[in-house]
């Protein structure tokens, strides 16, 4: 079997939205730099460069990890970032992008352009690489109202490579357990692709609440909570076939969350499962900072994955995470055999 | 050994208001509620009374204990909560609200009228209380630029026995790490009394957004957010005497967010402190459930403590929590002792001699 990366990222280009039709360019992204003598004063984490989607300023190449090449994060060189993957022992990587962790628009036609743009740059590298590089499509989830149109979308994506769906733990300014989503998770279901919480929200009202906060809140927590409205609220138990993961906010959250989990269904007269992550058919992407043996003594490890966070530098990236763990010597062969590759493989529908 | 429940609750009702006098009268809390039979519109617990405070509609009968006699939870026979208490094998409870755990006014002369006349009542109690009842204080957060108003507000509670100021884990719409609030945190070290960050929310569009969703990503995570926000930012810092109580939010999560805590110092090349519960003043209420000892081992011994969420339901709510505690037989020596008596007791400023 393969080791798979569950999560590894892609930088956005603006050979990405070269993909937007001809009616689309008004909505296309834009890189605007900072003046060298604007006179305002520079902090620390401040850019010099900025995308500008639908009027608004978003900081450019503030989490870019800069020890993978270049052209092998933007996916330029193909080569390139197969190359490093056999460096740092990845067989297949699952590709999230970068640009949609946060929000971008309201506007339906807009984020239209943008999924539709990004999912035939990825369809584009797939062809390329058929193997080794599966990806996560962006669904344009503001369309849902039209769901012909967004099914389309994840048919053309799931027919070009991709091996899930990319959601946050807020969209369209609504939490994950709304029936606003219960259309798209069927379909999702019926198209066999796993629905992948990544952190990140798309919520301009919890986004902006938190401007400062320097990931917590607006990133990690919205995974925590979808991972906690969804189990609570019982919502797996509606699309059986359904798949569904937890990336990028690690694993320690989840003693805490099972625990709160629990005693809410018990309050509730609902049943308690005896395994809530088995039954919900729920992955969580652990980290070598994690207590890994620790997490595998309390929930298994039929339900961990791992992954490098490559082409970012953020507090889950760990390019040689697959090896670390491989070599760790803390948890056992059979453990590690199933986090490297059996789960991954189960979530991600690979072969 | 003295037991100290570091989370309890009073139940706020018309009494709480009476301490409203002249000018404030247009701020008082009215009592509303439907028709009997009839249910609102969109909500799915049933839910009949109201408070109608400053234009909103707050619910009123959600989250109350019926494991607790009324008189007992509103504080209206203090002698009863006394006795109950006694039957809990509680010598000492630490009183916190329930209407304010969620967005109330953002009007800063209402917001002064209603928590002073909420902080007078608790004065009240605490006099008839036999010293038994402490409690944490509303400070007049909106009040912030006229840092006097909030320091008289604040040296009268402590007068009257306060011995916390309460706040939300986001407060008038801000993140506590914000300066806004930097007065206050200054205040509070001047007069010994911790800030004492409640499972709640008191930012509204926040609260609004998680409207629908469980408890835990409404009230919780504020609290969780700015533990992390307030170690990252080092604001207790700035405050060095200053003690800092995260309370109805459990404690599980602890080795998840120090290790964060961990990876984002070292990421901008600071040291993160070995003991960074002690170093910050840190103190989190654990509760029965969680694997204390584990927890203990990584947050420190000194800095637990454990409330029994008197008077509410929900599912921090264990009024059995100090018995069950003190049953825990799988826990290393002294302990349990320190989560029940020396810890809150150094939290709260408590004089040991007169808890006992």
């Amino acid at each position: 079997m393969s080791v798979i990366d569950a999560d590894a990222h892609v930088i956005e280009t603006p050979e990405t939205w070269s993909y937007m039709e001809a009616d689309e360019q008004a909505f296309r992204p834009q890189i605007f730099e900072r003046a060298a003598d604007d006179g305002a004063p520079r902090h620390g984490n401040q850019r010099k460069e900025y995308w500008v989607i639908d009027e608004r300023l978003l900081s450019k190449g503030s989490n870019v990890g800069q020890d993978v090449p270049p052209d092998s994060r933007t996916l330029s060189s193909i080569r390139a970032r197969l190359d490093h993957m056999d460096e740092i022992g990845v067989d297949i990587a699952v590709i999230f992008p970068t640009l949609f962790l946060r929000p971008l628009t309201r506007e339906h036609d807009v984020e239209y352009a943008l999924a539709r743009a990004y999912n035939r740059w990825m369809a584009d590298i797939w062809q390329e690489e058929k193997t080794r590089l599966r990806w996560v499509c962006v669904p344009p989830l503001l369309s849902l109202v039209d769901t012909g149109k967004v099914r389309d979308e994840l048919v053309f994506a799931k027919e070009h490579g991709a091996c899930g769906i990319f959601m946050l733990g807020g969209e369209c300014e609504r939490l994950p357990s709304h029936r606003y989503f219960f259309p798209f998770y069927e379909m999702a279901q019926e198209l066999d692709l796993a629905i992948t919480f990544h952190a990140g929200v798309n919520s301009f009202a919890v986004h902006d609440a938190y401007s400062g906060d320097v990931a917590m809140f607006r990133a990690k927590f919205p995974v925590l909570g979808a991972f906690s409205m969804l189990a609570q609220e019982e919502i797996p138990a509606r699309y059986p076939g359904l798949r569904w993961a937890f990336v990028e906010a690690s694993a320690q959250w989840l003693p805490y969350m099972l625990g709160e989990a629990r005693i809410r269904l018990a309050r509730r007269g609902r049943p308690v499962p005896d395994d809530i992550l088995r039954d919900n058919n729920f992955y969580v992407t652990t980290q070598m900072t994690d207590d890994i043996p620790g997490l595998i003594a309390e929930v298994g490890d039929d339900h961990l994955l791992i992954g490098t966070d490559y082409g970012h530098r953020d507090t889950a990236t760990d390019i040689h995470a697959m090896r670390r763990l491989a070599e760790a010597g803390d948890v056992s062969a059979a453990s590690v055999e199933k986090i490297l590759k059996t789960n991954p493989a189960i979530l991600y529908g690979l072969d | 050994m003295t037991t100290i429940d570091s989370d309890a609750h009073v139940i706020e009702t018309p009494a709480t208001w009476a301490h409203m006098k002249g000018a404030d009268l247009i701020y008082q809390p009215v009592a509303v509620s439907l028709p009997a039979g009839e249910v609102m519109e969109g909500r799915t617990q049933r839910q009949t009374e109201f408070w109608g405070i400053d234009g909103r509609l707050i619910e009123r009968e959600r989250n109350i204990g019926l494991d607790t006699e009324r008189g007992a939870r509103e504080l209206s026979d203090i002698e009863r909560r006394l006795a109950h208490m006694d039957e809990l094998t509680i010598d000492v409870q630490v009183l916190y609200p329930s209407l304010f755990l969620r967005p109330i006014t953002r009007r800063p002369e209402a917001e002064l009228a209603i928590n002073r006349s909420y902080n007078r009542w608790l004065a009240d109690i605490w006099k008839a209380g036999k010293g038994r009842l402490r409690w944490a204080a509303l400070a007049p957060l909106l009040s912030l630029d006229d840092p006097g108003l909030v320091r008289g507000e604040l040296e009268e509670a402590k007068a009257n026995g306060a011995c916390g100021i309460f706040m939300c884990g986001l407060a008038c719409d801000r993140q506590l790490a914000d300066p806004y609030f930097f007065p206050l945190y200054g205040i509070a070290e001047e007069l010994d009394l911790p800030i004492c960050l409640h499972a709640g929310n008191d930012a509204r569009v926040v609260h609004d957004f998680f409207d629908k969703a469980d408890g835990l990503s409404k009230f919780k995570f504020p609290v969780i957010g700015s533990f992390h926000a307030l170690i990252l930012q080092e604001v207790p810092a700035r405050f060095p005497a200053l003690r800092w109580a995260f309370v109805e939010t459990g404690s599980a999560w602890l080795p998840y967010v120090l290790g964060e805590l961990g990876r984002r110092f070292k990421r901008r090349g600071r040291r993160f402190p070995d003991d960074p519960m002690g170093a910050n003043n840190f103190y989190v209420a654990c509760q029965v459930n969680e694997d204390i000892e584990y927890i203990a081992n990584i947050a420190g011994r000194g800095h637990l403590v454990v409330g029994t969420d008197y008077g509410h339901h929900d599912t921090s709510t264990e009024i059995e929590a100090m018995r069950l505690m003190k049953e825990k037989s799988n826990i290393a020596p002294g302990l349990i002792d320190d989560i029940l008596g020396a810890n809150a007791v150094a939290l709260y400023g408590l004089d040991p001699q007169a808890v006992q």
